[in-house]
């Protein structure tokens, strides 16, 4: 269970990079990154998880709880989530930006910064 | 062991303060933003800034005497188990904090004549930026030093992408936060896999739990990736191509804060998860070798950031270059792991950081003042122009590492401290400076007589130029930037204090001590050996060969040509294509990770 866990890591991690390095759309490449995020929320979640263990909220708790995951991977991974939802919105304002400047969402389109040599 | 108590060591407040000022500032501009006339907003952005820097002086005072340790909520570690987040300031993060606290002011100052009225949160970004970039040096934990890295990058992009100077299609801007994002996400893994190791977020504890054993594959791994992500951020090869894209599109005073605080903060957490973490596992052998792989690293981001520089003749551009290869030097520095050595690079980083700031600020006046008035020639445009010119001169002259200026106190200490590698160290800085000291110089010499290829046409919203005398805004910043590298190097001792600086930055037992609330270990403090006449006369002869090279560079028009096809290959690689950028981070990444394993196992 466990190394399937870290094969899926692993996995999302390459699909996303690859989506990025080879995209044509900024939009795209957005999301691609957000994929590449949610690995490390999965690895996080995986390195605190608990076999059998319940969710660590400690009110109403039975007799004998047995148990919880590890709240501290819980509260990072909420953290990674916050953050990559503030990367994720800035990287989709600046690719609107982008497309009503130049009118398209290619980054291998958008070459000006380079200036123009005499 | 200390049992826990609510109430933190008095004088230890001032520290979250020197976070909390701006940050609640920071609230209050970006909520109020149009409520609050421009005056009132922009003084209060620079008064939360001053304070945060006084804030950070003090706290840097008393952590010269002994480390400040904070306990938030004072949840201070019981039985040796650490649950709470601490600040632990040494004098090496004190300074870091002065220095972003002066660079953040500077960029406020200068932003209220640069952007007029459109400034909008503009403010707002400049504190959380500052905010973030303390908290960055003076956290105790890995994870806060994660949000507090990516704070300040967030904040970067915005300041790159929002505020930018002209219509371009904001590519410098996507490139800094796609590279920056995926250099956090590695930072982050590396973070997840070392808690998983030693069930710790603490920087203390995590040392202390790896003290003593031969680190396993997973430490190897969290060091690469660790490694590489901050890498990212300072901006060595191969993961520096962000940069000068970045620096293509920001603004002159966001400029500042990326070019003196962006990659020093890089490099600072390199630094200190190596001492605080990683440095009490690794055997003497190992450390050899990672000398080698740090030290190559650093080499190399030197001469491919002077060959860029001097290839380069867009000038936000070049001054990129010229960040790069110094950061390679810095790098080098650091790769010695000496104590003293680390101390000469934190002086040399200040006093350059600095000057840069000046430099950009300069170029910025210059550049406002052309697409006011697309200026062919600036010769007698008025005393701004001629003030901001001098200030690229001079400048170029401290970047050189001429005394009196704090960069020659912190290269002589760092070359003095080198042992055998001295000469490398000396020649590395010898070619970084004659190198990327022309380049500046030559472009200013050929944007001064109008030959610059950047030559903008006037634009109708930059009504206003930059020519007279009633800039004091905008002229003050880049003038008092330069007289503070100026003063910082004729501060006495300065070589001691930035030696013990480091001594205590490195040494990992008292860190721990301090963190663990345990009695105060006495530093030895090492020798740093006076600079005698020798130093002086490499330093004169390197700032007079950088003024040869710039005047070969602009009177021989021939030598341009023959550069830019030897570099072609070199520049072709800095075209700005996102997917090759993020190809080779991640080679470098798969490099590093396999180079560290090579090294440290």
């Amino acid at each position: 269970m466990t190394v399937l866990a870290f094969a899926v890591v692993v996995w999302l991690f390459v699909v996303g990079l690859y989506g990025m390095v080879t995209s044509r759309n900024l939009i795209h490449l957005v999301v691609c990154l957000s994929v590449a995020q949610s690995a490390t929320d999965l690895l996080l979640l995986e390195i605190g998880y608990v076999g059998h263990g319940h969710a660590p909220v400690f009110v109403d708790l039975p007799k004998h709880p047995g148990p919880t995951v590890d709240s501290i991977m819980q509260a990072l991974s909420l953290t990674d989530v916050v953050l990559g939802a503030a990367v994720s919105a800035l990287l989709l304002a600046l690719s609107v930006q982008v497309h009503k400047r130049t009118g398209t969402l290619d980054p291998d389109e958008l070459r000006t910064v380079e200036p123009n040599r005499s | 062991m200390i049992p826990a108590v609510a109430h933190p060591a008095p004088g230890t407040v001032l520290a979250p303060l020197a976070v909390a000022v701006p940050l609640a500032a920071a609230a209050v501009l970006a909520g109020a933003n149009q409520r609050i006339p421009a005056l009132w907003r922009d003084l209060l952005g620079s008064a939360a800034a001053a304070t945060a820097t006084v804030l950070a002086g003090v706290v840097l005072s008393q952590a010269a005497h002994r480390r400040v340790v904070y306990w938030f909520g004072g949840w201070r570690p019981v039985h040796g188990t650490v649950i709470g987040v601490d600040y632990a300031v040494d004098p090496m993060g004190g300074a870091l904090a002065v220095l972003a606290g002066v660079l953040a002011l500077a960029a406020l100052v200068y932003s209220r004549r640069f952007f007029g009225e459109t400034g909008g949160r503009y403010p707002a970004l400049v504190l959380v930026f500052t905010a973030a970039s303390i908290d960055f040096a003076w956290t105790g934990d890995l994870f806060n030093m994660f949000v507090a890295f990516e704070l300040v990058a967030v904040t970067g992009f915005i300041l790159t992408g929002f505020y930018a100077e002209e219509e371009a299609p904001l590519q410098g801007a996507i490139n800094f936060a796609v590279l920056n994002t995926v250099g956090g996400l590695v930072v982050l893994t590396g973070v997840a896999l070392l808690y998983g190791h030693t069930g710790t977020l603490n920087l203390a504890q995590m040392g202390q739990t790896l003290a003593g054993h031969r680190p396993g594959g997973l430490v190897v791994v969290a060091f690469a990736l660790l490694a590489s992500g901050f890498l990212v951020k300072a901006g060595s090869v191969p993961w520096h191509f962000w940069l000068p894209d970045a620096y293509g599109t920001a603004p002159a005073p966001a400029s500042i804060l990326i070019a003196g605080v962006t990659s020093e903060l890089g490099l600072f957490g390199l630094a200190r998860t190596w001492e605080t973490v990683f440095s009490g596992a690794v055997a003497g052998s190992a450390e050899q070798r990672i000398r080698l792989v740090l030290g190559a690293l650093g080499v190399l981001t030197a001469l491919v950031g002077t060959a860029m520089a001097l290839a380069e003749d867009h000038p936000r551009r070049l001054l990129a270059f010229v960040v790069i290869a110094h950061l390679g030097v810095y790098l080098l520095g650091f790769s010695l792991l000496r104590t003293a050595a680390l101390g000469g690079v934190a002086l040399l980083a200040a006093g350059d950081g600095f000057v840069k700031g000046a430099l950009f600020l300069a170029v910025g006046i210059i550049r406002r003042h052309r697409r006011a008035t697309g200026a062919r020639a600036l010769r007698g445009e008025g005393p701004a122009i001629t003030i901001a010119a001098g200030v690229i001169v001079l400048g170029v002259l401290c970047l050189s590492d001429l005394p009196p200026f704090s960069s020659s106190v912190g290269k002589d200490l760092l070359v003095a401290t080198a042992g055998s590698a001295g000469p490398l160290v000396e020649a590395v800085i010898a070619v970084t400076v004659v190198g990327s000291g022309a380049a500046i110089l030559a472009s200013a010499v050929q944007v001064w007589q109008g030959h610059a290829v950047d030559n903008p046409s006037p634009s109708e919203d930059a009504a206003e130029t930059a020519a007279g005398w009633g800039n004091v805004t905008l002229l003050a910043p880049p003038v008092v930037l330069l007289a503070a590298a100026l003063g910082l190097g004729l501060v006495p001792h300065l070589a001691d204090h930035a030696a013990s600086a480091a001594a205590s930055f490195a040494d990992r037992p008292g860190y721990h001590a301090a963190v663990y609330g345990a009695a105060r270990r006495a530093v030895a403090r090492p020798g740093t050996g006076g600079g005698g006449v020798e130093p002086l006369v490499i330093d004169g002869a390197e700032a007079a060969a950088s003024v040869l090279a710039a005047a070969a560079l602009v009177s021989r028009r021939r030598i341009a040509p023959v550069l830019g096809r030897g570099t072609g290959w070199l520049r072709d690689l800095h075209r700005g294509h996102l997917g090759d950028q993020l190809t080779w981070a991640v080679l470098g990444m798969a490099a590093m990770a396999a180079a560290s394993g090579l090294a440290l196992r």
